[in-house]
């Protein structure tokens, strides 16, 4: 089985309070990340706007190995934002729990489906990879989740991004959860997004994978909103021992590339 | 005061903080120990794991709780005796002396052993080790490859067949361990070895306030457990350890509540439950909103709020772009002053 990495330093790793890069800093890091063999760096947030949109097309001119995607909101200007950019993939969040739905956008389910199916078909009519997140998956109704995973399988989308937003899933609660998505969409790829609110966003990652998982969300020393994400290097270093995954990786390079990047995130002294 | 998660489920909590401080790092401090400590119990720890250091730099241990000596020699058995300690841990390698076992019984104290525990295979095992039979409790240490569900099976049949109190102290060498210690828990299993920040050799263990965190949010019981203490326990970890605490370490990290980013904002604006994942005062935190790079238009004109200006949002969508490139410039958040410079200088302009 081969498990493959999407790097979120540039995108839920700035995200964390605190974190500032320059247009340069975030080229330098996405250069880094794609010479550790990293499969997909997820940018940034395009709808931001201004320099961000700037460095967006920048990147993609660069033509790095990686591919390169950009994460939206569930709505038609952020992904006109992204394909302004042309990164390889658009990824769409989907808020899925109804914590998420009504009391944030003050919506309700059906109104989440047609919105996701008019935002999917907006991305693919253009030609663009598209990739579902369900945000908040891990507080969310189960059958409202298979809702979504359905309505994107069948207009083609391929891998769909599991995410404890609030971080407060174990183990084997995620291997479950995880083992049964799998179960009932075989086809599609199960990606995991962990947040380490609870101390074990490796612990949860790792379980994720032996469900079935062969995407899994990283950030550079597990930087990321609150108690941060899936530390990269951490993850690695269990994958290794528990499974013999991502055997490829050079885990001395990957914690010289940890130290390089970390410096620059380091804000300055003011 | 064990966890207690019904009637029949009560959950002793050891922790072995001080003796995983190096002693050249340990200051010593008598006044700051005790207040860990008491702090340390009213969280949930039931017992204070020490060693021969920690009794020769605090020789009058502070009263009022349980203490668990390491041994790690005969002497040690004596210096139980002496501090009128009623538990201790010996070593694996210490488990052939059956006469200092007999002697430590002989002056009532009970004994633990700890047993190293690698693999799944490993659990069958320890039933083969000798003078089990004679120690009180078996502590299963390591533990850090499981990673299959089968290991509470196993562990609660050693503790069936040898009819003794198992107790779980898992290591973090592949970032396992809070994860095991939850698992304990969760599945009915009663004794638990862990420390705070999870601090220790080789990458550690299980940290004491993750899995209390996690036990209180995901089972969402009444653990009649008071975690608002925890941020001065942090406080007296470092003041005893020189160890700086990150901002972002889970459950105890300063600054694990700020938020900033648009949608962020937004969804806590509304409900602070869309973007948290429990109350931030159940560990004694605050949250706080900050401004820079990643904020939304809201999010300022929040903010300018709380500093006294109550404006549109429009007028706070004019200074966006300025507080953003300001917070790019500078590589970090902006200060509150300088916010409102901003916000003035938009009002000269005008």
């Amino acid at each position: 089985m081969k498990i493959r990495i999407v790097d979120t330093t540039l995108r839920d790793g700035e995200q964390r309070p605190g974190i500032a890069l320059r247009t340069a800093e975030k080229i330098d890091i996405a250069k880094m990340l794609s010479s550790l063999g990293i499969y997909q760096i997820e940018a940034g947030i395009p709808a931001m706007g201004g320099e961000e949109k700037r460095y967006m097309a920048k990147l993609m001119e660069l033509g790095l190995k990686s591919k390169i995607s950009a994460w939206n909101r569930m709505n038609i200007k952020d992904i006109k934002d992204s394909m302004d950019c042309k990164p390889h993939i658009i990824h769409i969040s989907i808020p899925s729990s109804d914590i998420q739905i009504k009391k944030k956008l003050q919506k309700n389910r059906i109104w989440v489906e047609e919105n996701m199916r008019k935002c999917i078909a907006l991305a693919q009519d253009k030609g663009y990879e598209v990739t579902i997140g369900l945000e908040d998956a891990s507080r969310a109704e189960p059958d409202f989740l298979s809702n979504i995973i359905g309505i994107a399988s069948l207009m083609g989308v391929k891998r769909i991004r599991y995410a404890d937003t609030v971080g407060i899933l174990y183990r084997q609660d995620v291997y479950d959860r995880i083992k049964k998505i799998k179960k009932q969409f075989r086809r599609i790829d199960l990606e995991i997004h962990t947040h380490n609110d609870l101390g074990m966003a490796v612990s949860n990652s790792v379980a994720a994978v032996k469900a079935g998982a062969t995407y899994v969300d990283c950030t550079i020393g597990g930087i990321g909103e609150r108690a941060g994400n899936c530390d990269y290097i951490k993850f690695i270093t269990a994958a290794k021992t528990f499974y013999g995954l991502c055997d490829e990786i050079d885990l001395k390079k990957a914690l010289r590339v940890q130290n390089s990047i970390l410096r620059m995130i380091k804000p300055a002294a003011s | 005061m064990p966890i207690t998660l019904g009637k029949n489920n009560r959950v002793t909590v050891i922790d072995r903080t001080f003796i995983e401080i190096p002693p050249k790092k340990y200051t010593k401090k008598r006044l700051e120990t005790i207040y860990f400590c008491w702090i340390l119990k009213g969280i949930g720890v039931d017992l204070i794991e020490i060693d021969s250091k920690f009794l020769e730099a605090i020789p009058k241990l502070p009263s009022g709780l349980v203490y668990l000596l390491r041994c790690n020699s005969k002497e040690d058995v004596l210096r139980c005796v002496k501090s009128n300690i009623k538990y201790c841990v010996l070593p694996e390698e210490l488990l052939k002396d059956e006469e200092m076992i007999k002697r430590a019984k002989s002056f009532g104290i009970k004994t633990t052993a700890e047993v190293r525990v690698e693999k799944l295979g490993d659990i069958d095992k320890v039933k083969n080790l000798s003078n089990l039979a004679m120690v009180d409790e078996i502590r299963l240490i390591g533990m850090d490859s499981i990673h299959d569900l089968k290991w509470v099976g196993k562990v609660k049949k050693l503790s069936k067949n040898l009819n003794k109190v198992i107790n779980i102290c898992p290591q973090n060498m592949y970032y396992n361990a809070t994860a095991l210690a939850v698992e304990a828990i969760m599945n009915g299993i009663n004794s638990i070895t862990v420390s705070f920040l999870g601090y220790g050799q080789n990458r550690g263990f299980a940290a004491l306030e993750e899995v209390l965190a996690a036990t209180k949010v995901i089972l969402n019981a009444d653990l009649k457990l008071d975690l608002s203490k925890l941020p001065e326990a942090a406080q007296y970890f470092t003041s005893l350890s020189g160890i700086r605490i990150p901002e972002n370490k889970p459950i105890v990290g300063k600054r694990i509540f700020n938020y900033q980013a648009g949608i962020h904002a937004d969804g806590i604006e509304k409900d602070p439950l869309t973007y948290e994942p429990f109350d931030p005062s159940m560990v004694g935190l605050k949250r706080e909103l900050t401004i820079g790079k990643h904020s939304g238009k809201r999010a300022l004109q929040r903010k300018l709020k709380e500093l006294g200006i109550i404006c549109k949002v429009e007028e706070a969508a004019k200074i966006l772009n300025t507080v953003r490139e300001r917070s790019i410039q500078f590589k970090r958040d902006l200060f509150d002053e300088e916010i409102l410079d901003i916000y003035k200088s938009l009002e000269f302009i005008r």
